[in-house]
């Protein structure tokens, strides 16, 4: 045996060797691959706004209230209970005792006056939900386990809107501020929060590799506590090609992928053993924006007979595969759903029926182009764009099909001349109330945002969507806006397609996955097990 | 006289020919590329579904694998692919040329200019061209196609923004050492004009070049614009582009491999005709191109 051979093989003995070593040292360790092709920005909740960031948010921080069913209001989590006030102006909560953050001080009511505080001033991520409800310094410490929040005029919804604000430490933060606009806070430590947390969530973050991938690591003093098979050890991959990410699925070197993932590479995966896809009802509404202040989309007429021409059997079954045709614009597990509404389905006579009432000629009609615009990369807006050029022809409508960057959609909806016609456009509940999906579709208050690409306006809605922020009483509450859903959806004020389930392929070991239907609220990597 | 150079012209065509025919590639490279012509003149009525390069959609026949009917299988919304393949080959050739008659119609003018006046116009238009030349076309034409909409027109004139400087570059050359010949200093001194000159006298000596550069670029040319469109800023759905084609395949592969496949080594064959063709007209006109 000459030299070279002998020398590859004593080093392969040893690379064994040690790789069984640390095999053995590490068997105990519970670790579950996480794979995305999404980035992460940062980790700070005052911030956070993807499925990804939020997703790491609800890992590593911890919130006052938390939505642990689908449909149903949010459950006390570090506030035991909260009292409100008779004019419902003032919410005052009573903190859990014992709750540490990562670095081992507790969390008390300092920490969420200040959070709250960070989290409008920085003005970035869900920060809009609270705007002319709370200004800063409007939450007040009783003592360190009882808090007030201090609102400017009745807010319906404000405790469903409370499952998107993490507690940061406040020490922690004062500790590792840089220079900033914000005075004696500096820079809030957002320069600090783009790698590391300051939370008290399940898990640490042990590394990370902006672009590549995150460790977290289970953080043993976790108020809730530790059970056998939790997930002790959490890597967070970033894949950017899709097919990668089935591959690595499909061989076992990935537990558990994202949801973005073509409903073609979920039955692909489905049909591997070992390989488990679950499909779980969410909260969200995929619809198409149509510009109502843009002919011809001013005429209701043209816009029912839209409605009426396309095609939502096949976009269901054949493109989302699955989920449910949307019923206006709140989704049908949203909480206050008003089911009495008018459901288009498709009729190309009632379709050229609407089109003859209208104020604009068939031939004004041809002449014009109609624009659809969708998300760069997402298969199934393509794909609905396909169909709806397909389907409007029959009414000899011409659909010019273009993708734009995310960014880009955004500076559109920014003002009615820029909006295109149709915009196809995912919104997922971010808080389990239908103000999410009323309020911000059709009050001008709100609009200049992607949800707000119809530039729908009717002073009754308008009206009705005002007072019923303002209405504490629940149920009167979602009466007017079941009230609004049957207004916008006779009106067609835009083309309301589906309610998408939510896909993710698991290895079969992997246990306790659960939706709670607010997006990123999956991506908790406590509620899962790792059977052996 | 005039016999006399005719029959040493024939002579050197002779001698072209046999320099083309000696290399069996060049032959190969003009028949891929006749070919392709014909199948892009003749797509609607060769296309078995010459609907599914437009609008249409089968959403009952999708990701069916090759078969008789479908001889390149169908794609995600139930489309022909061997239809929209042999669609595409219209957008890439209408592409390859439009750009290089822009580019050409651009770069070579500026390059005569620069070349035969000399002075303040070659410095200011030669060091444009380099500032151009140091960008790589690619990445130029991203940046042009991120500004503007996303269509195919904006993505060929993207392209022709970033290549009329190879032009400028060769146009001028070619014209510094052509102007100190003979021919042209006798028509100079027969009084005729600047313009006459550059275009009469000089244009046509380059012309052998020109054309080897050319059918070169053309390939380089369908194959920049088909990145543009595999990353997502040219054509748009439905245009069966080939670019497009292959990067919304690549979601699906490797299960559904017939989406990229096809429309790649469609792209890859006509590619590969115009090299081997610029090759062959290289040899046959016996020039030096960079």
């Amino acid at each position: 045996m000459n030299k070279p051979i002998r020398f590859i093989l004593v080093g392969l003995v040893v690379v064994l060797l040690g790789g069984l070593a640390i095999g053995v040292a590490h068997a105990e360790e519970v670790v579950l691959t996480y794979v995305t092709q999404q980035e992460t920005m940062c980790f700070d909740p005052a911030k956070s706004i993807d499925e990804t960031e939020l997703g790491n948010v609800f890992n590593t921080y911890d919130l006052l209230v938390y939505p642990l069913e689908t449909g149903e209001a949010p459950v006390p989590w570090l506030a035991e209970s909260w009292d409100v006030s008779g004019d419902g102006l003032t919410y005052t909560f009573h903190l859990r005792k014992g709750v540490l953050f990562h670095d081992g001080t507790e969390l008390t009511a300092e920490d969420v006056a200040f959070s709250m505080d960070r989290m409008l001033r920085i003005n970035m991520g869900f920060s809009w939900l609270w705007t002319g409800i709370l200004d800063p310094g409007d939450v007040e410490v009783i003592d360190p386990y009882t808090v007030s929040f201090h609102l400017n005029k009745t807010f319906g919804p404000f405790i469903a809107t409370l499952v998107q604000f993490g507690i940061v430490n406040k020490d922690l933060i004062m500790a590792n501020m840089k220079e900033g606009e914000f005075g004696e806070f500096g820079d809030y430590g957002q320069e600090y929060l783009e790698t590391t947390v300051a939370g008290s969530g399940p898990y640490t973050v042990e590394s990370v590799e902006l672009g590549d991938r995150i460790i977290f690591r289970k953080f043993d003093n976790y108020w809730r506590g530790w059970e056998e098979g939790q997930i002790d050890k959490v890597r967070w991959l970033i894949i950017p090609e899709a097919a990668t990410m089935v591959v690595m699925m499909k061989k076992g070197e990935a537990d558990m992928s994202e949801q973005w993932l073509s409903p073609e590479a979920f039955e692909d995966m489905a049909a591997t053993p070992g390989v488990v896809v679950k499909e779980n009802p969410q909260m969200q509404l995929f619809f198409l924006q149509m510009n109502n202040q843009k002919p011809p989309f001013d005429d209701v007429n043209v816009r029912k007979a839209i409605s009426y021409a396309f095609d939502y059997a096949t976009a269901i079954e054949a493109i989302f595969k699955g989920g449910a045709q949307a019923e206006g614009s709140v989704p049908v597990l949203m909480p206050g759903h008003n089911p009495d509404i008018t459901v288009y389905q498709r009729d190309i006579e009632k379709a050229r029926e609407y089109l003859a009432k209208s104020k604009y000629s068939k031939e004004e009609l041809k002449a014009m182009t109609i624009t659809y615009v969708y998300v760069y990369g997402l298969e199934i807006e393509r794909k609905i764009g396909l169909l709806l050029a397909d389907n409007l022809t029959e009414i000899d409508f011409n659909v010019e099909i273009r993708s734009e960057l995310w960014g880009r959609i955004t500076d559109m909806a920014t003002k009615p001349e820029s909006t295109p016609h149709f915009t196809a456009i995912y919104h997922t509940a971010k808080y389990p109330s239908p103000d999410s999906h009323t309020y911000l579709i059709y009050n001008p208050k709100a609009w200049g945002n992607y949800i707000s690409m119809s530039w729908y306006e009717n002073p009754e809605v308008t009206e009705l969507t005002d007072s019923a922020r303002t209405t504490a009483d629940t149920e009167e509450r979602y009466r007017l806006y079941g009230e609004v859903q049957r207004i916008t959806t006779d009106e067609a004020a835009a083309l309301f397609i589906a309610n998408p389930v939510l896909r993710r392929a698991f290895r079969d070991h992997v246990k306790d996955y659960r939706y709670p239907g607010i997006l990123g609220y999956d991506l908790v990597f406590y509620n899962l097990k790792i059977e052996k | 006289m005039e016999q006399v150079l005719r029959r040493k012209q024939k002579g050197n065509l002779a001698r072209a020919f046999y320099r083309f025919k000696k290399n069996p590639l060049s032959l190969v490279g003009l028949s891929i590329i006749l070919v392709m012509i014909l199948i892009a003149i003749l797509a609607p009525f060769i296309a078995p579904y010459p609907g599914d390069s437009a609008g249409a959609v089968h959403f009952k026949q999708m990701f069916q694998p090759p078969s008789w009917k479908h001889p390149f299988g169908t794609d995600e919304v139930g489309r022909d692919v061997l239809s929209r393949v042999i669609f595409g080959s219209r957008i890439s050739l209408m592409l390859g040329v439009v750009v290089l008659f822009v580019a050409v119609g651009v770069g070579l003018p500026l390059g005569l200019f620069a070349g035969y006046l000399g002075g303040k116009v070659e410095s200011v238009i030669m060091r444009i061209t380099d500032i151009f030349l140091a960008i790589p076309p690619l990445v130029l034409a991203l940046a042009v196609t991120a500004v503007l909409e996303r269509n195919l027109y904006n993505s060929m004139f993207a392209i022709a923004f970033t290549w009329w400087p190879w032009y400028t570059r060769l146009a001028y050359g070619e014209t510094l050492s052509k102007k100190e010949e003979d021919f042209v200093e006798v028509s100079e001194s027969l009084g005729a004009s600047r313009t006459y000159i550059m275009f009469r006298e000089i244009l046509p000596n380059m012309t052998s070049s020109l054309l080897v550069k050319i059918t070169l670029d053309m390939g380089y040319a369908i194959l920049v614009g088909a990145a543009l469109g595999f990353l997502g800023l040219g054509a748009q759905p439905p245009t069966p582009e080939w670019g497009t084609l292959v990067s919304l395949g690549r979601i699906h592969l490797p299960k559904m491999w017939w989406l990229s496949t096809f429309a790649g080594l469609a792209i890859f064959i006509t590619v590969l005709g115009f090299n081997l063709l610029g090759d062959g007209l290289r040899d046959f006109f016996d020039v030096e191109v960079e």
